[in-house]
C-alpha cells in the first residue's frame, strides 16, 4: 500500500532535524527600509517555499520511496532550484536499504536541468561528481534534459549519510541548485522537511 | 590529449572526398603545401567587404555577413557537398556557437567553453593543426545560458580571444602563445565573456556577459599592444553621468510610458517615481550587458552596440526608471567612447527582450542606417547619424499581449523571452536591401518572484516558464528594409538560433536545431539545398575562398539552453571537382 508522508518542519541543521518541529522561519525582511511615503503596493518580500506532501509517496511493503523532483518549479533563485528549494533548504530522508525513486520533471522554461545524488563535498563542485550511489543520476547529467523532459532515477540506498540531490548542469548546483538527501540508520520511514539554507 | 587529437582528424564524409588538398583546389598543387602566415592590418579589416576572406565575427565592420563570393550560386548550390569536417572530441559538449575566422587559407575555431577555452588554428591546405591554445578557466558559476564563445578576432599578428572566466587573451598568430592577458571583469561577481572581440586599429573592443547576475555593464577598448585599458563606457549611466556618458537623471531616463514608437508599456510611472529614492542604488547592478559583436562606421568612427537587459530581469519593481540603457542601440565615438546616441527599444523592460542580435551599418535608400533585429520580433532602422528611427518592420515572430506586466501567477506573452531575434546574428544583403532574421517562436509564462540581489548569483528576478502543450517553432524571414515588409518567410519545426550568412551568389545559409543546414534562395525563400549534420546547427557560418574555390563553413554542435543535440562537428562545404 502506497501512502503518502512529509513532515513540515523547520530545523537549523539536517543533522539536528530528528524531533525537531518549529514553525517554518519568518521571511526575511525587505531589502531596504519603506520611505516616509510610502507606495501603495506592499515592498516585495521573498517567498517562503512550501512542501507538498504528494511529492513523496511511500510502499512500506516494498520499502519504496518515490519523490517527485521538479527542477525550476518556482521562480526561486532564477528558477536554478528543486521543488522550490535551494542551497540544501529541503531534505528527503529515507531509511537506508529502501529503494527509492526519483521522477525528475525540468519545469524551467528557459535552461535545461538534470539531478544526481553525490556525496556532500565541500566546496559544492561546479559541475557533475561520479554520483553516490550506482544509476543515481538521470540522463545527460552535464547537458541537462530540456524544459518539460522527464526522466526516473531508480537506487537503492545502500549507505547511510548525508547526501545532495545536485543538478549537474555546469554552474547550476554552486548556484544554489541542491538539496539534501538523508539516509538515515535509524529512521524507518521516508519523510520530507524543510530545512535552513546553512551557508546561504 | 582528447582535444589534440582530434582537432587533427580531419575525415572524409560518405567517400566522396578527403581533403580540401587532395581535391586540388584552385591552384594548389601540391598537398602538404602550407599556407602562409598573413598578418592582418588595419587596412585588410576596412577592406573586409570585398575579402574572399572572413576576418571578423561579422565578415566586416558593417557587421552584415555578406560575403561577396559567387562562385557557389542559386544555379550549382544543389551540388554542394561536404569536403571536409573535423571534430573536436571536447571532453564537455556544449553549444558550439564559433564562426570560424579565415585568413588565407588559415581557421581559427573557438570552442564551448567548459571546461576550458579552446582556441584551434587549422591549415585548410595541409589540414594540419598549427596550434591549439587552452585557456585554464577559474570555476564560474555564473554562465546562466551556456558556457560558449563566438570566436576571435585577429589583428597584427595577434588572436583575441575573451573567456568564460572574464579574462582578455592576446596570442601570437604564429604559435598561439599568450602574449597578454586582461581580467576584464570578476567572474565571481557575475562577468563573464561569450562574445567575439572586435579589432578597430590599435583598440580591441569589448563588452561582457552577466545581466543575469547583476553585473553593471560596460563597453571597452584595451590596447592591442598590451592590454592596457585604454576607454571605457558604462552601459549603465551613474547618478550625475553627464550627457556624452549617456546620462539623462542618470538611468532613470524620461520615465517613458510607451516604447519610442508608442506601444503602451503598463508602467506605474507614479510608484516607480515614488519608489526612485528607495531605490537609488539599484544602478550598480542594472546589467545591461554588451553580449555579441558590435558594427562599426570607419567614416565617422562611430561604433554601433547593442545592450541587453537590466538587472533583474523581471522584476522591474526594483529599479525604478527607463534603466538606460539596456534594451538598447547605442552609437559611440570608436576613439574615446563617449556616447552620441542611444535608442531605447523597451525601456523598463521586464521581458527580457535584449537587444542584443549584432546592430548592423548599410545603405537603405540611400541613407546610411544602423539595422537590428529584436527580441521583440520586430526589425529596426535607425539613422546612422542620429540614431532617429527610419521605420520599423512587421513582426517576423507571432507576438500577442506584448508589454504585458508579470505576475506572480504568470502573464503569457509573446515573443517568449529568447524573442524574437536571440543573440542570433541577421545578415543583410546590401544589393537587395534585405535583412534576414531567424526567430523563435517560444510561448512563455512571464512570473515575478521577488529575490534581494546576492552577489554572483542568478538574479532574474523571477523565471520564465514555457507553456505547456504550445507548439514551439521557427522562422527565416526576409525584410525589405526599405519597406518593411516580409518579402519572404518559411517556418522552421523549431526556434531558430545561431544565425544567418549571405552571399553575392544570391543565398542565405542558416541552419536548424534539428541538424539541417539549408541554403536559402535569397530572394524567394525557397530552399535550394540542404545538408543532415547530425546535431544542432547552430552558429552563424562563414564563407571564404581558399585559392580561388570558394567554401562555407559551419559548426555543428547544437545548442544548450534549447537542448539541441550537441556535438563537435565543424563542417565545411564545398562544391565537387572534377572527376569526383
Amino acid at each position: 500500500m502506497t501512502k503518502r508522508f512529509c513532515v513540515l518542519v523547520a530545523i537549523t541543521m539536517v543533522s539536528a532535524r530528528a524531533g525537531m518541529a518549529q514553525n517554518p522561519p519568518a521571511p526575511p525582511p525587505p531589502p531596504a527600509p519603506a520611505p516616509a511615503a510610502a507606495p501603495a503596493r506592499p515592498a516585495p518580500t521573498t517567498q517562503s517555499p512550501q512542501i507538498d506532501c504528494n511529492w513523496l509517496s511511500v510502499d512500506s511493503a516494498s520499502k519504496t520511496a518515490t519523490f517527485q523532483l521538479t527542477a525550476g518549479l518556482t521562480g526561486l533563485n532564477s528558477a536554478l532550484n528543486f521543488n522550490g528549494f535551494k542551497d540544501g533548504g529541503l531534505t528527503v530522508t529515507v531509511p537506508v536499504n529502501w529503494n527509492v525513486v526519483i521522477q525528475f520533471t525540468n519545469h524551467d522554461g528557459m535552461l535545461p536541468h538534470s539531478a544526481e545524488v553525490i556525496d556532500t563535498v565541500k566546496p559544492m563542485p561546479a559541475g557533475p561528481l561520479d554520483p553516490a550511489f550506482p544509476r543515481a543520476m538521470t540522463v545527460r547529467l552535464t547537458q541537462g534534459l530540456g524544459s518539460g523532459e522527464k526522466d526516473t532515477i531508480r537506487f537503492t540506498a545502500s549507505k547511510a549519510g548525508s547526501y545532495l540531490i545536485f543538478c549537474g548542469v555546469p554552474g547550476h548546483g554552486l548556484a544554489g541548485m541542491w538539496i539534501h538527501l538523508h539516509v538515515s540508520a535509524t529512521d524507518k520511514q521516508p519523510t520530507l522537511t524543510a530545512t535552513s539554507s546553512a551557508g546561504r | 590529449m582528447h582535444w589534440a587529437r582530434s582537432w587533427s582528424a580531419w575525415f572524409a564524409v560518405g567517400g566522396m572526398c578527403s581533403s580540401l588538398a587532395a581535391q586540388g583546389s584552385g591552384g594548389v598543387k601540391n598537398e602538404s603545401t602550407v599556407s602562409p602566415l598573413t598578418n592582418v592590418t588595419p587596412a585588410m579589416l576596412l577592406q573586409a567587404q570585398t575579402s574572399g576572406d572572413w576576418l571578423t565575427y561579422g565578415h566586416n565592420y558593417t557587421n552584415n555577413r555578406y560575403s561577396p563570393l559567387s562562385q557557389i550560386n542559386t544555379t550549382n548550390v544543389k551540388n554542394l557537398i561536404p569536403r571536409m569536417v573535423f571534430q573536436s572530441g571536447t571532453e564537455r559538449l556544449g553549444s558550439f556557437e564559433t564562426t570560424p575566422i579565415v585568413v588565407n587559407g588559415i581557421m581559427y575555431i573557438t570552442s564551448p567553453a567548459i571546461p576550458n577555452n579552446v582556441v584551434v588554428a587549422v591549415d585548410l591546405r595541409t589540414q594540419k593543426t598549427l596550434w591549439r591554445y587552452e585557456h585554464k578557466n577559474a570555476p564560474v558559476s555564473a554562465a546562466c545560458c551556456g558556457p560558449n564563445n563566438r570566436g576571435v578576432a585577429i589583428s597584427g599578428g595577434n588572436v583575441y580571444v575573451a573567456t568564460l572566466d572574464a579574462q582578455l587573451v592576446a596570442l601570437d598568430q604564429a604559435t598561439g602563445k599568450e602574449k597578454w592577458t586582461v581580467q576584464v571583469g570578476d567572474p565571481t561577481e557575475g562577468y563573464t565573456e561569450t562574445m567575439a572581440p572586435l579589432v578597430i586599429d590599435d583598440k580591441v573592443i569589448i563588452g561582457t556577459s552577466g545581466a543575469e547576475y547583476g553585473i553593471r555593464g560596460f563597453v571597452r577598448a584595451y590596447s592591442t599592444a598590451d592590454g592596457k585599458q585604454v576607454w571605457n563606457w558604462y552601459t549603465i549611466p551613474a547618478p550625475g553621468a553627464k550627457a556624452d556618458e549617456g546620462g539623462i537623471n542618470g538611468w532613470f531616463g524620461k520615465w517613458s510610458r510607451t516604447t519610442p514608437e508608442g506601444a503602451n508599456l503598463n508602467r506605474d510611472i507614479a510608484k516607480e517615481k515614488a519608489d526612485s529614492a528607495k531605490y537609488a542604488d539599484a544602478w550598480m547592478h542594472g546589467g545591461g550587458s554588451m553580449w555579441m559583436t558590435p558594427a562599426y562606421d570607419p567614416d565617422t568612427k562611430t561604433l554601433f552596440v547593442g545592450i541587453g537587459n537590466p538587472s533583474p530581469d523581471l522584476d522591474g519593481s526594483i529599479r525604478p526608471g527607463d534603466n538606460l540603457w539596456s534594451e538598447s542601440i547605442v552609437a559611440l565615438d570608436a576613439t574615446s567612447g563617449t556616447f552620441r546616441w542611444g535608442y531605447q527599444t523597451v525601456p523598463h523592460d521586464v521581458w527580457d527582450l535584449d537587444a542584443v542580435s549584432p546592430p548592423v551599418v548599410t545603405m537603405v535608400g540611400g541613407k546610411k542606417a544602423v539595422v537590428h533585429a529584436g527580441k521583440t520580433g520586430w526589425v529596426y532602422v535607425l539613422d546612422a547619424v542620429t540614431g532617429k528611427l527610419i521605420r520599423r518592420s512587421e513582426a517576423f515572430v507571432p507576438q500577442e499581449n506584448m508589454f504585458a506586466q508579470p505576475t506572480a501567477d504568470g502573464t503569457r506573452m509573446l515573443p517568449g523571452a529568447n524573442g524574437g531575434q536571440e543573440w542570433s546574428p541577421i545578415t543583410v544583403n546590401p544589393e537587395l536591401q534585405y535583412a534576414y532574421t531567424v526567430g523563435l517562436h517560444q510561448p512563455m509564462y512571464y512570473k515575478t518572484h521577488y529575490s534581494p540581489y546576492e552577489t554572483g548569483r542568478p538574479w532574474l528576478g523571477s523565471a520564465f516558464q514555457a507553456i505547456p502543450g504550445e507548439a514551439q517553432w521557427g522562422t527565416v524571414t526576409a525584410i525589405n528594409l526599405q519597406t518593411g515588409k516580409k518579402a519572404w518567410q518559411v517556418k522552421t519545426d523549431q526556434p531558430m538560433i545561431g544565425g544567418a550568412t549571405a552571399t553575392a551568389g544570391g543565398l542565405v545559409f542558416t541552419g536548424e536545431g534539428n541538424g539541417w543546414f539549408k541554403a536559402y534562395d535569397a530572394k524567394s525563400g525557397a530552399v535550394l539545398w540542404q545538408f543532415y549534420c547530425g546535431a544542432g546547427v547552430n552558429a552563424a557560418p562563414s564563407v571564404f575562398q581558399v585559392d580561388g574555390e570558394q567554401f562555407v563553413a559551419v559548426a555543428a554542435g547544437g545548442n544548450f539552453q534549447l537542448s539541441y543535440p550537441l556535438g563537435d562537428a565543424m563542417f565545411v562545404f564545398g562544391l565537387p571537382k572534377a572527376g569526383m
